[in-house]
């Protein structure tokens, strides 16, 4: 009988009685699918839709001139205009508002000069000339730079073409008039406004009402970016909404034909002298790519646990089926069937799932890469430029990939079964009882336990080996990340020699203890230790990262507690602008806020915090300016008062480990950055701790009033005030609304509060952990489940057995209950202290390698108590309902089986 | 001592019904050795089976010991079998994970008895079956003969009022096979167990006092093994 005739009359039919085992199939290969596939197709959209992004926002500009938040001064423009080479640069205000009368709104602000920014970036066909209707005389001419100027040098250009990407009503009123706002329609549809309508915003100088005068074309050209919340208005503007004195944003550059990038790049930045950072836009495109590679190398170890997850599904089902054939296995043999035709259906079953569970995984994957694409979209959103959520296309490549982690992931899984399989003595088939030993082999396999464990050890230094000298070949994070794969693999290979040692030394005790069962209970699993030490290990694994999560909370939380007290010690309220505090989308506050609530009966006192993003080779790094709060920073190591001096009079700056760390800095160095008056040297004064945030690349702490007078920025994004002894919070909260609430959108609050929401922000990073958690808990419940349900299968006969010489249902139900116990208890040890190793490794070693960061490490006994109780009971429970249904088994029919 | 009446067993229903045994009716005194022949299906194993506890008669009546043991519930049957049913099976049945010595305890451990007060009745037991030096061997350490006789001091080990026997020599050769009917039936008369054994085998069947012949779930002839055919050893 051919192959295929054989898993259509035998496997179709098996597979089809066991739905339920066919699904926990599946849904391992659809695991395995969906990871690699969501791992594909998360990151490559976006990368291209930040590529699309970066390219509609540069236009045709190959050069940009920028220095974060922080921006470059006005005069800087016309003197790029005059550098060789350069043939257009046009500068643009950015940034995002607040709209106090729709919540939960914001605009990205595109302020830009009309005329010139019409040759740099795609406002369609007709560009902004389109927008006059009827031709008007030029009037007197205004000053230059001015909106009115814009106004008038748009009616000059020529008029012709459809293609209307910025479609206004009257052109001249909206050029001239400093309050013109275009908005996308789908905005207006949703927000149901319209054009003529005004529109309240909430800047950094406050509130403040512009006329929608226009719509942009949100399917094309800029308009389409943001996902149609982009308002363009006037460059002049929006500088002042945004409270930037007399600076841009950005100066993007549209080179010569012919001219070479690099040389006008170097001759503008001899020209900018420092007072912003000049960049080719590719560079910034690779700066962000890079950051897009370590979301990916993340997410890649993720994938690998779900393979490891889904592989052992389909292993666990496909030896509970073997199992259950071994009757119609060994029929097949005595009939003729060769070992290897064995080996070949039971591969040939597995692959066939695997193919089936490709097209769930496809499907899940697909959905999968949306959701993972969406916190990396918030990111770029906040810290570089916001992209639509990409639309994920499905290419024949990843459907190779799917098919090949499908079908190839099951035929390893199904290997070890299938060789089992072909083991099946024909006899098995003729003579349905044999004595145990003379049809199978059951030799001590011991020395496969030694040698695993052996393999796993230098596995696991070979990890260690591999992070210490391989980071130089393949970078730090590829190689911890390849080590914290080995490592975990390792300890894998040493579980099982760990479980035979821990049921062995379990056994003489149990037997001395009376408990009858119990001893029973060791003896099966002992007997069957190959499946045991594999549940065990997966078992172990998935609560050893239970107790690791347990030491990520802890460390982050007392991280970030050391970092918060250091910071606000003394403060009894913060005033912010909104309710995001310190979020990189915040509108800052003028810095004369501060010196007004000082003012206030209550209060003792009121410092400002800057907190803004700066160029720094390439980077876009923290520059925290605080207003003699340098007493409270929290030092790796110096003296707080000296270095608080040398900060308050401007000798130096200080910055955080994980800026040292990412740049090679420390103490002792100059620091070169860039500002409106050209590159300020810095000296480094001190190194301190940093947050427990690794996704920024470091800040530069500095004093408020040496940054306000070197970077001309008056703006603050958070207010500490502390209260006089005995002041009333409620009553000063209460004063602070009364006075500035409105103008400012105030949002304040106590310390207190502020702790909690800014940890909840910590948090949110943790956010995707307890779903994480609740599947590895399933996992080892569904492991121990279904391996005694294997060991169930294979031992029926034995607990019939049982029953006829006189083991009543409970006995057997306790039994089996017992058997998951021990797994638990075994488990339970082994994956505290794994969990405890690893998460030292991971905390303690490998977190100050890896970002340069020390972080407070702290693993709670409480999440290890309550870890190893859940590990302890879980599968008890669990193995309770399957226990019971067996120990309902006909005796008559399991001994009538012989 | 045991009374069977009409005893009926059905398995399925319709017209594919199986009438494992019909209407059979038999008496075995205390003590007595009574040995159940027939070819394979004629229900030997089913009158076992229900004999045992194992399964419930579709109707029919069961008295051990004047106590009708199919209206127990599956509870105090199990407890009642533990206590007063020796079971012997073809294929010896032991547990493989087990030594000897354990798998002849195993009674007494489900009965709540420690492995401190169980060891040495189980030790006795496999000294009087001639194993005593085999007490930790593991079953794939056994001979067939070894490890029926395992199976017997297993099912003795409680000292039952009934020893229930299928084919206990349908897997030894006819040496073997003999010894062990030579231990069933001396240790039998040493604690005054009844005996109830099937067999295919004529000359096993020499071991018994008394013959019941089924064939296709019906007793069809009854009676004594002369004297002269006995086995004598």
């Amino acid at each position: 009988m051919k192959l295929l005739e054989l898993l259509r009359r035998l496997s179709v039919p098996y597979i089809a009685r066991h739905r339920l085992r066919t699904a926990v199939t599946l849904f391992g290969v659809a695991l395995g699918v969906a990871a690699m596939t969501a791992l594909r197709l998360a990151y490559e959209p976006i990368s291209r839709s930040y590529q699309i992004a970066v390219k509609r926002l540069a236009g045709r500009s190959s050069i940009q001139i920028s220095n974060g938040e922080i921006g470059v001064p006005e005069e800087l423009l016309d003197e790029v205009r005059r550098v060789p080479g350069v043939d257009v640069a046009a500068a643009s205000v950015r940034g995002y508002v607040r709209l106090p009368n729709h919540p939960g709104e914001r605009l990205y602000v595109l302020g830009v000069d009309m005329l010139d920014d019409q040759q740099v970036r795609d406002y369609g066909d007709e560009g902004v000339a389109k927008m006059s209707a009827p031709p008007a005389a030029p009037a007197e001419k205004p000053a230059a730079g001015s909106p009115a100027a814009s106004a008038a040098g748009a009616q000059g250009a020529p008029a012709s073409g459809s293609g209307k990407l910025l479609e206004v009503e009257d052109p001249l009123v909206f050029l001239a008039k400093a309050d013109s706002v275009a908005l996308s329609p789908e905005f207006l549809r949703e927000n149901h406004l319209e054009v003529g309508d005004t529109i309240e915003v909430q800047g950094s100088s406050g509130r403040a009402t512009l006329r929608i005068r226009g719509t942009l074309d949100s399917r094309r050209g800029v308009g389409s970016l943001f996902g149609g919340r982009l308002a363009l208005m006037d460059i002049f503007a929006a500088e002042k909404l945004f409270h930037l004195d007399h600076r841009f944003s950005q100066i993007d550059v549209v080179v010569k034909p012919r001219a070479d990038i690099e040389r006008v790049a170097e001759a503008i930045a001899q020209v900018a002298k420092g007072r912003g950072v000049v960049q080719a836009q590719e560079a910034s495109f690779q700066a962000a790519k890079a950051l897009l590679e370590i979301e990916e190398s993340n997410t890649t170890f993720e994938a690998f646990g779900a393979m490891v997850v889904g592989l052992y599904l389909i292993f666990n089902t496909m030896l509970i089926a073997v199992s259950q054939r071994r009757r119609e296995i060994g029929i097949l043999r005595s009939l003729g069937m060769r070992r290897w035709g064995v080996v070949k259906l039971i591969l040939v079953e597995a692959g066939a799932l695997g193919a089936l569970g490709c097209a769930v995984g496809v499907a899940f994957g697909i959905g999968l890469a949306r959701v993972m694409s969406l916190p990396f979209v918030f990111r770029l959103a906040e810290t570089r430029i916001p992209v639509a959520p990409a639309k994920i296309v499905v290419d024949v490549g990843t459907l190779v990939l799917a098919a090949a982690t499908g079908i190839v992931g099951a035929l390893v899984a199904a290997a070890i079964p299938a060789y089992e399989a072909s083991k099946v003595h024909p006899l098995e088939a003729l003579r349905p009882y044999a004595r145990p030993g003379e049809l199978t082999q059951t030799a001590d396999q011991g020395e496969r336990y030694w040698t695993a464990a052996a393999t796993g050890l230098a596995l696991a230094v070979g990890s260690f080996v591999l992070w210490l000298e391989g980071r130089r070949l393949i970078g730090e994070y590829r190689a911890a990340l390849v080590a914290m794969a080995g490592f975990l693999v390792g300890i894998s290979l040493m579980v099982p020699l760990m479980v035979r040692a821990f049921a062995r030394l379990a056994e003489p005790v149990l037997r001395r203890s009376g408990i009858a069962l119990a001893a029973l209970a060791n003896r099966a699993l002992l007997s069957h230790m190959g499946r045991t030490a594999i549940t065990t290990t997966v078992f172990v694994m998935c609560f050893s990262f239970v107790t690791e999560v347990g030491a990520a909370y802890a460390t982050l939380s007392k991280t970030f507690d050391r970092w918060f007290n250091a910071l606000f010690a003394d403060t009894d309220l913060i005033v912010s602008a909104g309710a995001a505090t310190l979020h990189p989308t915040t509108t800052g506050l003028p810095d004369e806020l501060a010196e007004q609530i000082a003012g206030l009966a209550g209060v003792s006192g009121a410092s400002a915090l800057r907190l803004a993003k700066v160029n720094f080779n390439g980077y876009l790094v923290d520059l925290v300016a605080m207003d003699a709060r340098a007493q409270n920073l929290d030092l790796v190591d110096g003296d707080r008062a000296v270095v608080a001096s040398e900060l308050s009079s401007g000798k130096g700056v200080a910055i955080d480990e994980r800026l040292a760390y990412n740049f090679g800095l420390h103490a002792g160095q100059v620091l070169m950055l860039a500002s409106p008056r050209g590159t300020v040297s810095a000296p480094i004064v001190a190194v301190v701790h940093h947050s427990e945030n690794f996704r920024d690349m470091g800040a530069v702490v500095l004093d408020r009033r040496v940054y306000r007078s070197v970077w001309g920025d008056r703006t603050v994004d958070l207010i500490e005030v502390r209260l006089k002894p005995g002041a009333d919070a409620g009553s000063v909260m209460k004063e602070i609304r009364t006075r500035w609430g409105d103008k400012y959108e105030l949002f304040i609050t106590t310390v207190g509060r502020f702790k909690q929401q800014t940890r909840r922000e910590v948090e949110r990073d943790l956010a995707e952990v307890p779903p994480i958690l609740a599947i590895a808990l399933a996992i080892a419940v569904m492991a121990v489940v279904s391996s005694l349900l294997a060991a169930v299968l294979d031992r029926i006969r034995e607990l019939a057995v049982m029953r006829a010489v006189g083991a009543t249902r409970r006995q057997i139900t306790a039994l089996i209950v017992l058997e998951a116990l021990i797994i638990g208890l075994g488990g339970a040890f082994l994956a505290a202290g794994i969990g405890v190793a690893f998460g030292y490794y991971q905390f303690a070693i490998l977190s100050r390698s890896l970002n340069g960061v020390a972080l407070v490490y702290s693993q709670p006994l409480r999440v290890i108590v309550l870890a190893s109780a859940a590990a302890l009971m879980l599968p008890a429970l669990a193995a309770y309902l399957p226990a019971r249904q067996v120990a309902r088994l006909e005796v008559s029919a399991a001994l009538a089986s012989e | 001592m045991i009374r069977i009446e009409k005893l009926c067993k059905v398995y399925g229903s319709g017209p594919t019904a199986i009438h494992a045994l019909k209407d059979v009716s038999l008496e075995v005194r205390r003590g007595e050795f009574l040995v159940l022949m027939g070819p394979s299906g004629s229900g030997k194993s089913t009158l076992l089976h229900l004999l045992a506890g194992l399964e419930a008669p579709t109707s029919g009546e069961i008295y051990l010991d004047e106590m009708p043991i199919t209206k127990m519930s599956d509870d105090q049957m199990t407890v009642f079998r533990r206590r007063h049913i020796g079971f012997v099976f073809q294929f010896f049945n032991l547990l493989p994970t087990l030594s000897a010595e354990e798998n002849v305890a195993l009674p007494l451990l489900l009965d709540g008895q420690s492995m401190k007060s169980a060891r040495p009745k189980a030790v006795s037991m496999l000294e009087r079956v001639g194993l005593g030096r085999r007490l930790n061997h593991r079953p794939d350490e056994l001979s067939g003969g070894e490890a029926q006789r395992v199976a017997i001091a297993r099912a003795l080990v409680f000292e039952p009022s009934l020893l229930i026997a299928d084919e206990p020599t349908g897997n030894l050769d006819s040496r073997n096979g003999e010894e062990v009917l030579s231990v069933i039936r001396d240790l039998a008369r040493q604690f005054g167990v009844t005996v109830v054994m099937a067999t295919h085998d004529p000359r096993a069947a020499e071991y018994g006092d008394r013959i019941a012949r089924l064939r296709d779930g019906e007793l069809v002839e009854e009676g004594t093994i002369p004297v002269e055919r006995k086995a004598v050893r």
